[in-house]
């Protein structure tokens, strides 16, 4: 069954410019997808409606089992639990400790103490900043604050895990590095999306993307290695 | 088999009753933490709550002290009668008599001139000047306690009248007038306590305003890693509460400091007059009562700021 579907979806904000058009396409659960397009092509628009953080439009989003067009306002929180989010701009509390940001996601679901701060530790442990617990997030690196949204996004074993440009600010390393941490979320049984526009790295993942432009899919296709993707040119005009 | 289905049917209940407490402890310790860590703003805060609270609680307890002083004083006459001068003893009797027949008329206590001109020598500074008067210029009195004191104008009016008397004077009106007066303090004192309510719901219900706004990034994260409105209005509450918990304290001891002042003037000033007047503060009861207010206050103000505005918060 799959984890996100969505069927003829189409997404028409306030202010009249359509974000999404007749958007249809189904991810499995466990899968990893990537998500690439020019800015405006309509990224950030999917993944706001896979976290019930919009409304579709016209056309069904279904999101581990639940309509999120009928998801009613008292179940978003319950729903948003199954979920983790990864932000572009990472949305750390500044006046809170590392320790306190990654353990947000376990206050909120009202985990014991003692088992939450097992979670938070191996949590940190997975994102390499075991030692950072006690640090405020002033005190980091854009890298290493970006692994602290992301040890907060995975510490509840959400289902389904999305990231909007993960590795929008960090060098190459530290982004293969953590696209390979998605990777192995992904093969634990976590279905991952990650919206991005680094067409290296995406290609260099061989996982599957959805390409859109103007709102719409344009691609899904898997790249393979450098030779085979060479047979199918099409992919490769996506890619450029 | 069976027991084991128990255990498996309580358990998921015991947790959500667990989890549900540790988020109201979380809610309640957060609000305190954050009011701890900023001692100065929350402070003068605390400070302007607590005089607001603390003016209708002396108010309460000058009118408390000034009603237990009234029921405490003995009733004077209603009225004095100035007989006639020279009225004999045996006419004073009569008359008096005669005034215990009408039933309008609860009691009356007869005083010769000589009982008068004692009482008035035992007052200090007249001794000299009745020695340099001529005999005993003082009447018959006749002090009289009405059944009714509201027809003690209907009574005098009819006594004036009367061959026998000579003045008629009001003495008890002053008394009535004082319960008027203290009736009128203490309606008015719950119309100015219903006011600086009001003021306390709106101080807090600002101050909770200003900590949403500064708190915004945080409602809005929590909210989108799956936190309820109530979750997330819950340390907005226990925030007012601990600030009403607060401000009701240190009303109280604005209230044991006015107390203090106040206390030694007083039994000066009722030693003056012969008494010993003690200042009574705040029951235990009404202390309690005063921080209940406070916290009630406290949490319906967080109330009136956050319901809406934390709802109306969509993560974007």
């Amino acid at each position: 069954m799959s984890a996100i579907r969505f069927d003829t979806v189409a997404k028409r904000y306030a202010g009249g410019q359509d974000a999404l058009r007749e958007l249809s396409f189904s991810i499995d659960a466990a899968e990893m997808v990537f998500v690439t397009g020019h800015s405006g092509a309509g990224k950030s628009s999917m993944l706001r409606l896979i976290a019930a953080m919009d409304l579709p439009t016209r056309g069904l989003v279904q999101v581990l089992g639940e309509n999120l067009g009928r998801l009613s306002r008292r179940a978003i929180p319950g729903f948003r639990r199954r979920l983790g989010l990864v932000f572009q701009d990472h949305r750390l509390l500044m006046d809170r400790s590392v320790f306190q940001n990654v353990a947000l996601p376990l206050v909120v679901a009202g985990v014991p103490r003692e088992e939450s701060s097992r979670r938070v530790r191996a949590a940190l442990d997975k994102v390499g900043l075991l030692t950072m617990e006690l640090k405020l997030p002033i005190a980091l690196s854009s890298g290493e604050r970006q692994r602290v949204g992301i040890a907060r996004a995975i510490v509840a074993k959400p289902e389904v895990l999305l990231a909007d440009e993960p590795t929008g600010n960090l060098d190459p390393s530290l982004s293969a590095e953590i696209m390979a941490l998605f990777a192995a979320f992904a093969e634990a049984g976590t279905t991952v999306v990650v919206a991005s526009h680094d067409l290296n790295l995406v290609q260099r993942m061989q996982k599957r993307v959805l390409v859109l432009d103007k709102g719409q899919l344009i691609d899904d296709f898997r790249p393979r290695v450098a030779g085979a993707a060479k047979a199918n040119p099409s992919n490769v005009r996506a890619m450029d | 088999m069976g027991a084991r289905r128990e255990v498996h049917r309580e358990v998921p209940w015991r947790n959500a009753i667990r989890g549900w407490l540790r988020s109201h402890a979380y809610g309640l310790f957060s609000a305190l933490g954050r009011i701890i860590h900023r001692p100065l703003d929350q402070g003068l805060t605390i400070a302007v709550l607590a005089v607001a609270l603390a003016l209708p609680a002396l108010g309460l307890i000058a009118v408390q002290n000034g009603s237990h002083l009234l029921a405490g004083a003995a009733r004077p006459a209603d009225l004095l009668l100035f007989l006639v001068e020279g009225a004999s003893q045996e006419l004073a009797a009569d008359f008096a008599d005669r005034l215990r027949g009408d039933t309008r008329v609860l009691a009356v206590e007869a005083r010769s001139p000589e009982q008068a001109l004692e009482e008035f020598r035992s007052l200090s500074g007249f001794a000299d000047a009745l020695a340099v008067a001529e005999g005993n210029p003082l009447p018959w009195v006749l002090s009289l306690n009405l059944a009714n004191p509201e027809q003690v104008d209907a009574v005098a009016e009819n006594l004036r009248g009367q061959a026998e008397v000579d003045a008629v004077i009001y003495e008890g009106a002053w008394l009535t007038r004082l319960q008027g007066l203290l009736a009128l303090a203490e309606r008015a004192l719950w119309v100015v306590g219903a006011l600086l309510a009001i003021a306390v719901l709106l101080i807090v219900g600002n101050t909770v305003r200003l900590e949403i706004a500064t708190r915004l990034e945080e409602i809005e994260v929590s909210k989108l890693i799956g936190a309820s409105d109530a979750f997330v209005r819950r340390p907005f509450l226990y925030g007012g509460l601990w600030l009403g918990l607060a401000a009701g304290l240190g009303a109280l001891a604005l209230v044991s400091i006015a107390m203090w002042l106040l206390s030694s003037p007083v039994e000066v000033l009722a030693l003056s007059y012969g008494s010993s007047l003690t200042l009574a503060g705040l029951s235990i009861v009404d202390a309690l009562a005063l921080i209940a207010c406070g916290m009630l206050l406290g949490w319906g103000g967080a109330w009136l700021a956050s319901a809406q505005r934390l709802r109306a918060i969509d993560p974007r």
